[in-house]
Order: C-alpha cells, then sequence, then structure tokens
C-alpha cells in the first residue's frame, strides 16, 4: 500500500483569447481556475473502469440468455426469495453512504467518525453475506444448484462472483479499520483510504444493477 | 452551517434518493399500469439512474477531473444503453 498521501491535483484552464485581451482595458487576461482533483489514485479508477466492464458483459450475457429461455428465467425469478435481495439492496446502499461518510471524517481528521463508520460499512457487508448465505441455503435446501437450468448458472455465477467481490472489499476495509488507528495514520493513508472506499461503492453499484436485472425485470 | 454538516447533509439525502429510487422499483408493477416489456425498461432506467448517483455523488466522479467523470458517464451510457437495448429488441 501506498504510505504517502496524495495532494489533490489542480488544473487551470486559461481562458484568453486576443479578442477578449483587447476588450479588457487594463490588458491583464482573464483567468477562470477550476478546481478538480482524483480521489483515490488514477490506476484504481482504472481498474475499477475495466472491472465494471466485465460485468457489463455479464448484465448483456443474462439478458441474451433470457430472451432465449423466457419460460426458464420466469419461473427461475418467481423462485427467489425477493425481499431478501431487496433487504441486500437497503444493506449496500446504506453501506456505500457509511462508507462516503467514513471518507468524510478522515478528510477532517475526525479519527472517531472514520473508524465509526468503517466499523458499520464493514457491520453493512458482513449483513450482506449473512443474507447471502440464508438465500443460498434456501436455494441448496430446494435441491437447486448451479447445473439447475440456465437461470441458476447465470444466478449463482453472477451473485457467486459479485460476492467475491464482497468480500475482498471486507478484507480491505478490516485492514483498514485495523491498521489506521491515529490521526497521523489516516492523515497519511488518505488516498488507499479513499481507494478501499471507492471499490466498496463499485461493488454496491453492481449489486444494484444486478439486482433489478435477477430479481426485479421479467 | 459548517462545510462538513453540508457534505453530510447532502450524503444523507443521496441516501434517501438512493431509498426511494429502490422502493419504486419495487413498488412499479404495482403502482405502474405499463405492459411487461415497458416495465422491464423502466426499471432498467431506474437501475442505471441509481448508478450514475453513486458514481457522480459517493464516488465523487462529479466533482473529479472531467476526464475521468467522462469515462464513467460513458460507461453508464454504453452499459445502461446497451442492456436497454438487449432487452427491448432481443
Amino acid at each position: 500500500m501506498n504510505t504517502t498521501s496524495k495532494s489533490p491535483c489542480t488544473t487551470t484552464d486559461i481562458e484568453a483569447t486576443p479578442a477578449s485581451l483587447g476588450q479588457n482595458p487594463t490588458g491583464v487576461a482573464q483567468i477562470k481556475t477550476t478546481s478538480a482533483r482524483i480521489p483515490g489514485e488514477l490506476g484504481l479508477w482504472i481498474f475499477l473502469l475495466a472491472d465494471m466492464s466485465i460485468f457489463a458483459l455479464y448484465f448483456w450475457v443474462f439478458i441474451w440468455n433470457q430472451s432465449l429461455h423466457p419460460e426458464q428465467f420466469l419461473q427461475g425469478q418467481a423462485s427467489l426469495n425477493h425481499s431478501l435481495g431487496l433487504l441486500n439492496t437497503v444493506i449496500l446502499l446504506s453501506s456505500s453512504y457509511f462508507a462516503a461518510m467514513a471518507v468524510h471524517g478522515a478528510r477532517g481528521q475526525n479519527l472517531d467518525s472514520f473508524r465509526r463508520n468503517i466499523q458499520l460499512t464493514i457491520a453493512c457487508g458482513a449483513g450482506f453475506l449473512l443474507v447471502k448465505a440464508i438465500e443460498y441455503g434456501e436455494k441448496f435446501s430446494a435441491g437447486l444448484h448451479i447445473a439447475s437450468n440456465e437461470f441458476y448458472s447465470y444466478y449463482f455465477a453472477f451473485t457467486g462472483i459479485h460476492m467475491v467481490h464482497v468480500v475482498i472489499g471486507l478484507s480491505l476495509l478490516t485492514y483498514m479499520l485495523l491498521s489506521f488507528r491515529t490521526e497521523a495514520q489516516i492523515r497519511q493513508q488518505m488516498a488507499n483510504i479513499e481507494g478501499t472506499v471507492l471499490y466498496w461503492h463499485m461493488v454496491d453499484l453492481l449489486w444494484v444493477v444486478l439486482f433489478s436485472l435477477i430479481y426485479l425485470l421479467q | 452551517m459548517t462545510m462538513t454538516n453540508l457534505n453530510h447533509n447532502k450524503l444523507l439525502w443521496v441516501l434517501v434518493i438512493l431509498l426511494s429510487l429502490t422502493a419504486l422499483s419495487w413498488a412499479a408493477p404495482q403502482l405502474v399500469p405499463l405492459s411487461s416489456k415497458a416495465l422491464g425498461a423502466l426499471l432498467i432506467l431506474l437501475a442505471f439512474i441509481k448508478v450514475r448517483i453513486i458514481i457522480l455523488h459517493f464516488m465523487e466522479a462529479g466533482s473529479a477531473h472531467p476526464p475521468l467523470r467522462r469515462a464513467f458517464e460513458a460507461w453508464v451510457a454504453i452499459a445502461g444503453g446497451g442492456t436497454l437495448l438487449l432487452y427491448l429488441y432481443l
């Protein structure tokens, strides 16, 4: 992990043309300054975009196969526990809120706020896994598994791959909670904190689409 | 009101909007008298609106460098548009 803090990147756009300079009685170019930055690190954003693009292909494959096996997908979707899917969506959206609050806490050098919100994010992530385990348990006890039919192949494959992302995100959040215990540490590790939270937001947004496609769409 | 409080309020509003859109997606089949195909398109649209909100406000791409924001806006357009087109025309 990077041990140095990242300073905000600033861009300066100079908007000056000969015409505008000519109209300016003082002869001083008008300078418009806009401040923008990259939270985390650029390399991580590229990774996130690549990962999200792979998931976009999953979404398309799911829709494609739904059109090939409409009855099977309709029956499969009807057999899912929609309430648990909704509960997991609410849990992950809330976890993203807590994660964003943790970043604000870290930026404000508020160690208590940072740690409390990371703990809440981890609790939500663990809750998501628990609900998913209950849901998988229901399916397994009903004799349904990844090879049962086309719908369940995609259901288990896509939610399983997403679950791996949740586990990775939880591991990073837990590492952060255990390692960053002082204000100096969170100041030094700002880029890593932002990066971990960005990854968690991606896990959240991918689930938002998976929930709609797998549970709601008919 | 301090800048920190403003940021916290904004994040809370983002969460409220996301949860409201989720509730709308959940209740849409009972609330909106649409054909099954139109309802499906609405659900896909709502999902990608939520994704865009998360990217812009939670991930802060909205206030990041313009090329970064444009790259993720493009992802939303391509992934969402592609999903919608496949759903409608397959």
